[in-house]
């Protein structure tokens, strides 16, 4: 409603002559500061534009710690000149609201200052949903571009889309669903957080997901289709290239698990899968696990401290590593294995295995199953079943032939500079011509 | 000790004589008391000479704890007969009555104790006694019962001067300093004597107190009676400056091993020393010789004791010659007053110590209960003999208007040096014409200079000098007499004469006839009745006489003289030309007093027969009569005391009575107790009576007559002139003597009960009573201006208790708790009830009590037995106030169906609705917040109310930003929620840097409720329309408001609409209203959302309906003004929507609900979850106003029950 009486957006900088576009890419965090996915892949982005050298580029993050160092201040360059870091305040986790009252007005400054072209929000945490209205407000022309890393905004468990009580997989989200997860908030609290958080993602121009499967599930959920864009994320990029170990036609099948181990990543699958396999012929498959326990919650650890020396010899846990390892690592085994029990997005250690010419065996569900075809990338399983998982890894280890034809058919991952390219793609393309769905009326 | 008196005393203090008479089972007497030791104790005591009933008196103190001893039991048991049982709780006095029967038994009396529930303090406290103790005996006394009654019954001696040793305890009449002898002297009496060498005297000034070496001397002041000796005190004290002029006296303090005494200084200044000198000399001088003081004199200036003996004080006669010597220690007494409209003053007549000379008048302040009157008096003084040297005798006028004071206290003389204060005869003044007849004798007869002050001159003119009385004067040479005034009385169709005759007859030699000649006519016959007094202006020449001559003919004028016919001859007595005929009532009035003092002899009674019927009850069927000796209100009792004497039949009526007492200015009603007893000076003729009425106390001026109205049988008594209103103190002390001398039974123990009964002092009695009775006060909430809603629980066996009054200040309101509301309270049972035998669960209540609050009073409980016995308990202070009130009362029951009505018609109601009104008396301190510039001239004022849930707003203005034209929108955020002040503040702040739409936010300091927010809300309102709108309502339709305010602008009999509203599934939450009188809440009509929950369907346009949700209403703003908004009187949010749409129906303006115009409600979630039950409690409360008001209307209402079709008009498309 606002963005119809709001003045035709300009053809970017072409008055200017010159075509150097004006963008800003906004992440929730810093990787200076935290290490997750989105903040990652938006600094990735920014480094990357910053290297193409054909656009001005600045990167905004959040951190909460920095304010108390200096109060008072709500945003401040730690960093470098082109990095901003907002220190938030009081925040409603529920339906994204910045109740920190200092940052609008400093905000809209610096936008004035900054004058972006293109403003690209990797996420919409610390800053709330009405930093769209924000933008839209100080800077009428300006494009709003949102990439969807999880299902936040439509699931309050953590955009997992699983049930709290039994980590079942949810398919829909609705208010009675909401409700019964979340029994302390009322179906109307429910209802209002959708209405809340949709009537500002109404001000987004643009949404990119990596995953076709994410783009689906937030149009199912009410954004406008002709907005949303799938593209990959940028990971980073590899040090030196590795050459490539072929996959070893004898002894034992070295499986990698790679990443966080976490319930979610489904340990506990490849545990028992591991258990069902350890009467087997020893050196048929060994599984190999990279990665750090020790961010979860207690609960979690202790139950993996416990499991562990009780599994088979056919599983070692090797402990974190750094990322920069990750490629040689990787190619140190056969394969590479998830085992998420949730839908996931577009995890980058399936791009990283494709990279390293590894297949990955992952579970049927989600960004996962799309990403990897079923016997063209890897091989699928029925999510959570450790059965299915163990029959599979039986079968992969009595006949390596299987792998090596996968090899040939393996898709290549897309490199930075295809992906940053999509991104320019996208910043230079004229708006749309409405503002999307309206959704105002709900229950209409 | 002797026993053949007929009383004697044991004091078992220290130094006592109770060694004497003490046999087993006593400890060691202590300073004031001795205890029991064991379960038992015995006394012996000697055999009372004279035969009679007599009355034992113990005066105990009890071994009592709260919890482990509540009361000691005690049985007295007289030469093996038990005479008396009793539980005793506090410091008491007991008596029992001895018949002689039981005495006379033996040589000595053996007296017997048993007290079973002796216990000792170790057990008890933990203190190091060991002793098994029970009592602490104080005193016994043995005394004969008619010396009791007589002692009591005795009408106080006119020199009142001295108070009742029960109302004070001494006087200090004046004091000084002597700065040559160091030391204080004080001169007073007391009712009781000290030793120097033992005792403590303390004299408390101001500024600081005295209790040096002291030195005290006692004599002989005749004018107290016996109930004390004068002194004269001196302190020690080293001379200061400023004490001498400074310091008042607030009281001399004594304290001894046996008593306290406190001897009341009244903040006087001390007198001079040569005014001092002229107090003590007279004292000193004439009191030397009886009493020792030795230790005073000695202390003094010794001038002061120089030359001793002094002259004796000057007689009366010298004082008045010499007023410059006006004693300091002045003393006197006023008998009588009344008001005389002629000489416009009030009349005042007594005795002084001395007469003040014309010119030197004090200043005279007359105290009455209901105000002061002041002035100069002009005064005149006359001969009384009976106060001898001591005084003489006054008459003064005070000119003041108007005249309506009740009772004389007491009068206070202000001298130029000295102010005294002398006691009055408390009472009804005088009406005129006894006040004129009383007078009458003095003023013309004895003033010491003739019509001093110009008095009798002008109260009784220029006839005074032909007065028949100094027409009297003339020795009568042979039988001759006048008439003074008579009258015709027609109940006793009679005429009555009085006047004087030389000699008294009797009926050997009384005339054969008396024949009244008139100017017109005679009447006269055979019979005359007479009777004689003694009237001392005739000095001896001769009596006065009362004569009736029953006749019927009353049609007579002027009397031209009244003949006696005596066997020798005829007299005729003359009257004076102007002498009077007076009218009945003047008759009764005059011939009263006069038949009072005359010779008790039949004929006398016959004439006061004769005298008592009004003309209004001749001829009543079944109509007794008698008289009333004297009367009195007894204040703690709450009702009326009248002591007479009733014809015999009386004593037949049966039932309970009802009493009309009948005063000048109105008639008192109340319910009655009576007794009677036997009156010997009545012989056949009569019975005494005491009767009790309870009711108001309140000034109605004197008292004309008592009506008993028993269930077979009436009487009516009437006062004399003699009659007295007695004041409290010896109302009761006289009538204690008389009850307890009745016959024994239930009716003379609920008359005692009745007399006996203490005042409430702040301690809970209940307990106390004989009946096992609980009353438990859980709140007591305070309704301004005067209710009071009491909360609690009460047990007791049916019938046991006959009233329960709540008692503030002047105010007594009686509880009716089967009027209120009753509450299950099984825990009370649980906890009391199964243990003491009561099972009824519903002994929990709630009363109201309209008009129950003085607030200069303090609140308590007044609990009437059966028995007659009071029992009190304090009201706890009200602390509660505004919503924590309301909720209070309402969370303490739980009431449906039938009960409903009953229970807020009595209490609920008037109870809410005053505290709910108290509360909004003053409004809140509205803060006023503006975020972002208001629009300039909007169109629409959006007010919001928030409670609770704040976060509201976030969303509100969120989705409102949405519609840009709302930029241009009033919104009025009313914060009535202090508790979320501060997180408001924040919000606001937050919201406005982030949407920047202006809005204004009202911050109350108090939760008012939904009608006062919203009120507050529309008086910051500039819009053309006003919007109310809950919290919880968000947009829909975007143009929403635009929208409905078109409606409005199309339909001009439209006067409020409201939007279709959507619960957040898309199902209907509100399309109009209706009623339904739900029967599970007292049948009252509760708002009714037709189709609620469900789908809407295809219906479009607007509906037309009794009332819309006040969730989301628009109207103008000049009309929401013109209605004042919501009505505040529904309490904290309810029916307050409805009762304005019906405000607006009544006005011809109708509401709608518009179909095509939807926003979403998410109901009740502004609201606290905690709904308790008080909450729908307080939804009762404003159903039952709201039903009070509209059930009618509704009733006739067509959309009451549906919605309807808007019209038929295009508009409604």
């Amino acid at each position: 409603m606002a963005d119809r009486a709001a003045p035709p957006r300009r053809a970017p900088r072409a008055g200017r002559g010159t075509d150097r576009l004006r963008i800003l890419v906004a992440a929730h965090g810093h990787p200076e500061m935290s290490k997750g996915g989105a903040e990652i892949a938006a600094y990735q982005l920014f480094q990357e534009l910053q290297a193409r050298g054909d656009s001005d580029v600045w990167f905004m993050g959040c951190d909460r710690t920095m304010e108390a160092d200096r109060t008072g201040a709500v945003l401040m360059q730690p960093f470098s000149a082109r990095e901003y870091i907002y220190a938030p305040g009081d925040f409603d986790w529920f339906k994204f609201a910045n109740r920190d009252y200092k940052f609008p007005s400093d905000f809209s400054q610096l936008l004035t200052e900054l004058n972006p072209d293109v403003i690209h929000f990797h996420h919409y945490m610390n800053y709330g949903v009405e930093v769209f209205y924000n933008v839209r407000t100080t800077l009428p022309r300006c494009k709003i571009l949102l990439t969807l890393h999880e299902f936040l905004a439509i699931c309050h468990h953590y955009g997992q889309m699983i049930t709290k009580a039994h980590r079942n997989l949810c398919y829909e989200a609705s208010a009675i669903r909401c409700q019964r997860c979340f029994p302390e908030f009322s179906r109307s609290d429910f209802y209002l957080r959708k209405r809340y958080i949709q009537r500002f993602f109404d001000l987004v121009d643009g949404f990119t997901a990596p995953s076709r499967f994410l783009a689906e599930r937030y149009i199912a959920w009410g954004l406008p289709a002709e907005k949303m864009h799938v593209i990959e994320n940028v990971i980073p990029a590899v040090q030196a290239a590795t050459p490539v170990r072929p996959i070893a036609r004898s002894g034992p099948l070295r499986i990698g698990f790679f990443g966080q181990i976490s319930l979610l990543k489904g340990i506990n699958v490849l545990f028992d899968a591991a258990e069902t396999l350890a009467d087997d012929a020893i050196g048929e498959a060994v599984f190999e696990i990279f990665g750090d326990y020790r961010n979860q919650p207690l609960e979690f650890q202790n139950d993996f401290l416990e499991r562990l020396p009780k599994a088979g010899r056919n599983v070692r846990f090797h402990g974190p590593y750094d990322s920069s390892r990750v490629d040689d690592l990787m190619q140190s085994v056969d394969v590479v294995l998830m085992t998420s029990i949730w839908w996931e997005n577009s995890p980058v250690v399936i791009q990283e295995a494709f990279r390293n010419r590894r297949p990955v065996i992952c579970p049927d569900i989600g960004g996962m199953a799309e990403k990897v075809r079923h016997g063209v990338d890897g091989f699928h399983f029925p999510v959570g079943s450790a059965i299915a998982l163990a029959a599979l890894v039986r079968q992969l280890a009595a006949d390596r032939g299987i792998l090596e034809k996968l090899a040939e058919t393996m898709a290549a991952p897309p490199t930075a500079a295809e992906i940053v390219e999509a991104h320019m793609r996208l910043y230079r393309e004229p708006a749309a011509t409405g503002s999307g769905t309206n959704t105002l009326l709900g229950a209409e | 000790m002797n026993g053949g008196h007929s009383s004697f005393a044991i004091d078992f203090g220290q130094g006592g004589n109770s060694h004497l008479f003490r046999k087993e089972g006593w400890s060691e007497p202590e300073p004031r008391y001795t205890w029991t030791t064991g379960l038992a104790s015995s006394l012996e005591l000697p055999r009372p000479e004279e035969p009679g009933e007599y009355l034992l008196e113990l005066s105990v103190h009890p071994f009592v704890s709260e919890e482990k001893v509540p009361a000691q039991k005690l049985r007295v048991v007289i030469n093996n007969a038990e005479v008396g049982d009793f539980d005793v709780r506090v410091t008491s006095s007991l008596e029992c009555l001895l018949p002689w029967n039981l005495l006379k038994a033996g040589d000595t009396v053996a007296v017997e104790f048993a007290h079973p529930f002796a216990a000792s303090r170790s057990a008890v406290n933990g203190e190091p006694d060991e002793r098994l103790i029970a009592l602490a005996f104080q005193r016994i006394s043995l005394r004969k019962l008619q010396d009791v009654v007589d002692a009591a019954a005795a009408p106080a001696p006119f020199v009142a001067a001295s108070p009742a040793a029960d109302a004070a305890e001494g006087h200090v009449d004046a004091y000084g300093y002597y700065p040559s002898a160091a030391c204080w002297v004080f001169v007073g009496w007391s009712s009781h004597r000290w030793t120097d060498a033992l005792d403590a005297v303390t004299a408390r000034f101001d500024d600081r107190a005295e209790n040096t070496a002291t030195a005290s001397g006692f004599y002989d002041l005749p004018g107290l009676r016996g109930r004390g000796r004068g002194f004269v005190l001196a302190i020690d004290a080293k001379p200061r400056k400023h004490q001498l002029s400074k310091s008042r006296l607030l009281a001399l303090q004594v304290a001894t091993a046996r008593f306290t005494l406190t001897i009341d200084g009244h903040g006087r200044t001390p007198l001079g020393v040569e005014q001092l000198d002229r107090v003590l000399r007279p004292i000193f001088a004439s009191a030397v010789a009886e009493s020792d003081f030795g230790a005073v004199l000695a202390r003094l200036p010794a001038e002061l004791a120089a030359g001793l003996p002094l002259p004796r004080p000057a007689s009366h006669r010298e004082r008045t010659a010499d007023a410059s010597a006006m004693p300091a220690a002045f003393e006197g007494h006023i008998d009588f007053c009344g008001y005389h409209a002629a000489v416009g003053g009030w009349l005042f007549c007594g005795w002084v110590t001395a007469a003040w000379p014309e010119d030197g008048a004090p200043i005279v302040i007359a105290q009455f209960v209901d105000g002061d009157v002041s002035g100069r008096p002009a005064a005149t003084f006359y001969h009384r003999d009976e106060i001898g040297d001591r005084g003489v005798g006054v008459v003064f006028l005070l000119p003041a208007d108007p005249g309506d004071r009740e009772r004389l206290l007491s009068v206070a003389i202000e001298f130029p040096t000295f102010t005294t204060t002398i006691p009055a005869t408390q009472g009804g003044a005088y009406g005129e014409n006894a006040l004129l007849a009383a007078l009458r004798p003095i003023l013309l007869h004895r003033e010491l200079r003739p019509d001093r002050a110009g008095l009798r001159s002008r109260l009784f003119g220029a006839s005074a000098a032909a007065s028949p009385a100094a027409a009297a004067v003339v020795p009568p040479v042979r039988f001759g007499g006048h008439v003074d005034f008579y009258g015709y009385h027609p109940p006793a169709q009679a005429w009555f004469f009085c006047g004087w005759v030389s000699k008294s007859w009797n009926d050997a030699d009384k005339p054969r006839l008396a024949t009244a000649r008139f100017e017109r006519g005679t009447a006269g016959g055979e019979t005359t009745l007479a009777t004689f007094y003694y009237r001392d202006d005739l000095e001896g020449r001769g009596v006065g006489f009362v004569l009736a001559l029953p006749s019927p003919d009353s049609d007579r004028n002027h009397l031209v003289s009244l003949d006696l016919t005596f066997a020798d001859g005829t007299v005729a007595l003359h009257t004076t030309a102007a002498g009077p005929n007076l009218p009945p009532r003047e008759l009764v009035e005059w011939l009263t007093p006069l038949l009072t003092g005359g010779e008790a002899n039949s004929n006398r009674s016959r004439l006061q027969a004769m005298l008592l019927p009004a003309a209004a009850d001749a001829g009543r069927h079944g109509t007794q009569q008698g008289f009333v000796d004297f009367y009195g209100y007894h204040p703690i009792a709450g009702g009326w005391l009248f002591c007479g004497w009733v014809s015999r039949e009386a004593e037949d009526a049966t039932g309970k009575p009802t009493v009309t007492a009948q005063f000048e200015r109105g008639d008192v009603r109340g319910e009655a107790a009576s007794i009677h007893y036997a009156r010997e000076d009545l012989g056949d003729r009569g019975l005494g009576i005491v009767l009790f009425m309870s009711g108001p106390g309140s000034p109605l001026g004197g008292l004309s007559s008592v009506t008993v109205d028993a269930a077979d049988l009436s009487f009516r008594i009437y006062p004399g002139l003699a009659t007295r209103r007695l004041r409290e103190q010896e109302l009761l002390s006289s009538l204690r003597g008389i009850v307890a001398g009745a016959i024994p039974g239930v009716r003379r123990d609920v008359m005692l009960a009745i007399l006996g009964r203490e005042g409430f002092t702040g301690a809970d009695t209940i307990g106390q009573l004989s009946d096992r009775i609980f009353l438990e006060l859980d709140e007591a909430i305070f309704c301004e201006p005067d209710g009071m809603v009491l909360i609690g629980w009460h047990l007791a066996k049916p019938g046991a208790v006959r009233h329960i009054r709540l008692r503030c200040g002047a105010l007594v309101s009686t509880i009716d708790l089967d009027d209120g509301l009753r509450v299950d309270r099984p825990d009370v049972l649980a906890a009391v009830g199964t243990e003491h035998g009561f099972d009824d669960p519903r002994c929990g209540f709630i009363v109201f009590l309209p008009h129950a609050v003085d607030g200069a009073g303090t609140p308590y409980i007044e609990i009437e037995t059966r028995r007659g016995e009071v029992g009190y308990r304090l009201v706890p202070p009200p602390k509660l106030g505004g919503i924590a009130a309301i909720r209070r009362l309402l969370e303490c029951f739980d009431v449906r169906f039938l009960d409903v009505p009953r229970a807020y018609d009595r209490v609920v109601g008037p109870a809410v609705e005053l505290l709910n009104k108290n509360r909004l008396e003053t409004g809140p301190n509205v803060a006023s917040l503006e975020f972002g510039t208001p629009p300039a001239n909007p169109a629409f004022s959006i007010i919001v109310p928030l409670y609770g849930r704040i976060d509201f707003v976030e969303y509100q203005i969120a989705l409102f930003s949405a519609h840009p034209p709302s930029r241009e929108f009033e919104f009025i955020y009313v914060l009535d929620d202090p508790s979320k002040r501060r997180e408001a503040q924040f919000l606001f702040t937050s919201v406005h840097e982030r949407f920047r739409m202006p809005f204004r936010a009202l911050l109350l300091d108090r939760n008012v409720g939904f009608a006062p927010a919203n009120n507050i809300g529309l008086r910051h309102a500039r819009g053309i329309y006003v919007c109310y709108l809950n919290s919880d309502v968000f947009p829909g339709t975007p143009d929403w408001l635009e929208r409905l305010a078109a409606r409005l602008a199309a339909n001009p009999e439209l006067g409020v609409i409201g939007p279709l509203l959507l619960y957040e599934d898309g199902s209907v939450q509100h399309q109009g209203m209706s009623f339904r009188r739900l029967s599970e809440f007292g049948g009252w009509n509760f708002g009714h959302h037709p189709g609620k929950g469900m789908q809407l369907g295809n219906a479009k346009g607007m509906r037309r309906c009794i009332s819309i949700t006040g969730a989301c209403m628009l109207l103008r703003r000049a009309l929401a003004e013109r209605v004042r908004g919501f009505d505040e009187a529904y309490a904290i949010g309810d029916f307050e929507d409805s009762d304005l749409c019906l405000r607006l129906n009544r006005m011809g303006l109708a509401a709608a609900v518009d179909l095509e115009v939807h926003l979403f409600h998410l109901e009740r979630k502004s609201q606290a979850r905690a709904a308790a039950s008080w909450r729908m409690n307080l939804t009762l409360y404003n159903a039952w106003l709201h039903e009070r008001r509209w059930a009618r209307a509704i009733a006739a209402h067509p959309q009451a029950l549906a919605p309807t079709p808007f019209g038929e008009g295009p508009a409604d498309g």
